[in-house]
């Protein structure tokens, strides 16, 4: 079980005042002095953590979220008791593992054998429990033809495998785990995956700290949402997905996306509209999307191709393309002056997320282009349901 | 596969809990606490150790030779320095000089070692330190346990000195353990406090070796203090000078020299070694997310 109650934790910017700050903490701690320092902010400091309150059932899967810089990686610093809490406090009831860096330790000159006895140590097994399981961590990690190798000559795939073997064979009761599932070939993902399933039907609990949201959603039934070292939502993991993207939107607006332009013409902004021409936070993968292009002509031009396109925000993977010319939609001539374009998606199937907007004013012919704006636009399709991919197809099922 | 299964239904579950200032809540029932958590992580001290001394002799041609050159090859420098009457050797003492000075480098290079490498121990492991949690001293001590094993790798040349000039070995030496032991306590609470400043402050690191030379120098290893009120003072401050002495003459001279000398450096040892201990696990949590 744990419990965490108040905890704050907070970081200085500056290093050298942060070495200060220590000297003064620990001499007034040896002499006992009456200590404030810890509730108040000095200069420089900010919470990394903030009040934040939560207890996990034994048994049960936490899932953790956040932009980067909410505090996850310093929660589960603090849950395992690398860093110690300035107000608030934890209370964990079992043996504490933690998936947070592979392979931490590993000599590269020993071989794999030797560094499953010296990282099976460091992560609290006995020399006894190693000799048990050294059979099921060489098998696990499917480097038998390598063990006695030393581990510098190892890939970096068969690096995490032995890291993630060792650290998934102590059989914690509370396990944190930080954003390592994502490590090796898919055959040894899913394997990772079904061990842990494992491990938590035989009643182990779990803090998952992930960005990859549908590992987070088929892992964990509730989710902590954190945003700038506060709780912002804590709860069904749909919702918590949802709650998380509008934040992520935020941090979106604030990045600009790049253009460029020719003598002849230049793309002025792009606008993501509902029908009653408003920009909304969020759109139902229902609702129809105005992607409307404003742009100034400078020269007169013929037949120039209209082109958008369309990215996921997190990965800037294409999902689709429109283009005048394939859809047979001649533009014609165009007089200098300001003009704007609209395509209409009357309905959007695309899985909620981010997606990032380009258009591209083309050349006859498509090779050259006028003007284009990349990654400008900007909108969200709402939902929490987490599915891989990035678009949802009308479908059927028949049993 | 078969997978290794939880005992959950286990009522000794322990529990941890994680409250500002935890040390300071204990009082001195952190004492309790380290010397709990120091024998509940013997088993990882020797792996560390262990691990240390494999690495370090896996890449080497000469293996565990090369444990015994640098001394070797010191006690020659001296020697030659000695035979050419740059360093005097007048006292009262029957030891051939390279003998003397071999058994002093012998021991100091155990120091030096011992207290370069606990000095870095923590920031060389700081990928560690900053990930996973378990008790750090033992990174400390790992190294203290690498500069020992060095020092018995220097004991087949001691002997064959021995034979060559055909001195006799005194059973005294057997209570040399002993001094080794206090030697040890003073070096590891030394060690713990530098490799927590040097976790902060890197010159730690940077000015370490020219302090290990400086304090050789001061202390009787190639040579034998002048009986002057200077070097007798001296010797009452550095620890160091009544320990070595004491070994040297306990397996060469075959006299025990109880002096006060050797009493005041071993309380002085002790207490360095529980204050460093104490320092090191107050600061350590604070350091771990500095390094």
């Amino acid at each position: 079980m744990i419990q965490v109650e108040g905890l704050s934790k907070k970081y200085c910017k500056d290093l050298k005042r942060a070495m200060r700050y220590a000297a003064e903490e620990v001499v007034r701690s040896f002499f006992h002095l009456y200590d404030c320092s810890n509730e108040t902010l000095r200069e420089d400091e900010f919470w990394s953590l903030n009040n934040v309150n939560f207890v996990v059932q034994p048994g049960e899967a936490l899932g953790l979220i956040g932009p980067n810089g909410a505090g996850k990686s310093t929660l589960l610093k603090l849950l395992s008791g690398i860093l110690e809490p300035d107000l608030g406090r934890i209370k964990l009831v079992g043996k504490v593992g933690s998936l947070i860096e592979l392979g931490a330790g590993f000599h590269p000159q020993l071989t794999g054998r030797e560094n499953i006895f010296v990282n099976g140590s460091i992560l609290g097994l006995r020399h006894r429990d190693i000799i048990r399981r050294l059979d099921d961590i060489i098998a696990f990690a499917s480097l038998e033809d390598f063990i006695d190798t030393p581990v510098k000559y190892y890939s970096s795939g068969m690096y995490v495998r032995l890291g993630f073997a060792i650290a998934a064979h102590v059989d914690p009761h509370i396990l944190l785990v930080d954003e390592v599932l994502s490590v090796g070939d898919l055959a040894f993902q899913s394997r990772c995956l079904e061990r842990i399933e494992q491990m938590r039907r035989q009643g182990t609990t779990f803090v998952f700290v992930s960005h990859d949201l549908s590992k987070i959603s088929r892992l964990c039934p509730q989710t902590l949402l954190l945003d700038q070292g506060e709780i912002a939502f804590l709860g069904s993991t749909p919702q918590a997905i949802d709650c998380y993207r509008r934040i992520t939107h935020r941090d979106y607006e604030e990045s600009p996306g790049t253009k460029e332009r020719t003598d002849e013409v230049e793309i002025t902004g792009l606008e993501i509209l509902d029908p009653s021409g408003q920009t909304p936070d969020a759109f139902d993968p229902q609702s129809t999307i105005h992607i409307r292009t404003h742009f100034r002509v400078y020269e007169n031009i013929k037949d120039p191709v209209f082109n958008i396109a369309i990215f996921t925000a997190d990965t800037l993977q294409q999902c689709t393309g429109f283009r005048t010319d394939i859809d047979q939609h001649p533009i014609g001539s165009l007089s200098p002056g300001e003009h704007h374009f609209d395509l209409l998606l009357p309905e959007c199937p695309l899985l909620p997320n981010h997606y990032l907007v380009s258009a591209t004013i083309w050349k006859p012919g498509c090779l050259a282009p006028f003007a284009w704006r990349w990654h400008d636009g900007r909108f969200q399709i709402s939902g929490g349901q987490e599915i891989s991919g990035i678009c949802q197809l009308l479908h059927h099922w028949q049993t | 596969m078969s997978m290794p299964t939880n005992d959950h239904s286990s009522s000794n579950q322990s529990t941890h809990l994680y409250v500002p200032h935890r040390q300071r809540e204990l009082g001195w029932r952190v004492w309790v606490e380290m010397a709990a958590e120091l024998f509940q992580a013997r088993e990882l001290l020797w792996r560390l150790i262990w691990r240390d001394v494999v690495a370090r002799y896996k890449q080497s041609m000469l293996g565990i030779f090369s444990g015994m050159i640098t001394p070797l090859a010191m006690m020659m420098v001296f020697s030659s320095l000695h035979h050419t009457k740059v360093i005097a050797h007048t006292a009262s003492t029957t030891i051939p000089y390279p003998l003397y000075a071999y058994f002093g480098l012998l021991i100091w290079q155990m120091t030096s070692t011992g207290l370069s490498r606990a000095t870095s121990s923590l920031v060389i492991a700081s990928n560690l330190v900053g990930k996973v949690q378990f008790p750090r001293e033992t990174l400390v001590l790992s190294s203290l346990g690498v500069a020992v094993f060095d020092l018995c790798l220097g004991l087949p040349a001691l002997g064959l000195l021995l034979i060559y000039y055909d001195h006799p070995l005194h059973w005294t030496v057997l209570v040399i353990p002993l001094v080794l032991v206090i030697q040890l306590i003073l070096i590891s609470g030394l060690g713990m406090i530098l490799s927590v400043m040097n976790a902060a402050m890197r010159d730690i690191g940077h000015f370490l070796p020219a302090f290990l030379l400086l304090w050789m120098f001061l202390t009787p290893i190639v040579y034998h203090p002048p009986e002057t009120p200077f070097w007798r003072l001296l010797s009452w401050i550095n620890p160091i000078t009544a320990l070595v002495t004491t070994a040297r003459d306990l397996a060469l001279v075959g006299t025990i020299k109880w002096s006060i000398p050797i009493f005041t450096s071993s309380l002085i040892s002790l207490l360095i070694g529980l204050t460093g201990w104490r320092v090191f696990h107050q600061l350590e949590p604070r350091m771990a997310e500095r390094v």
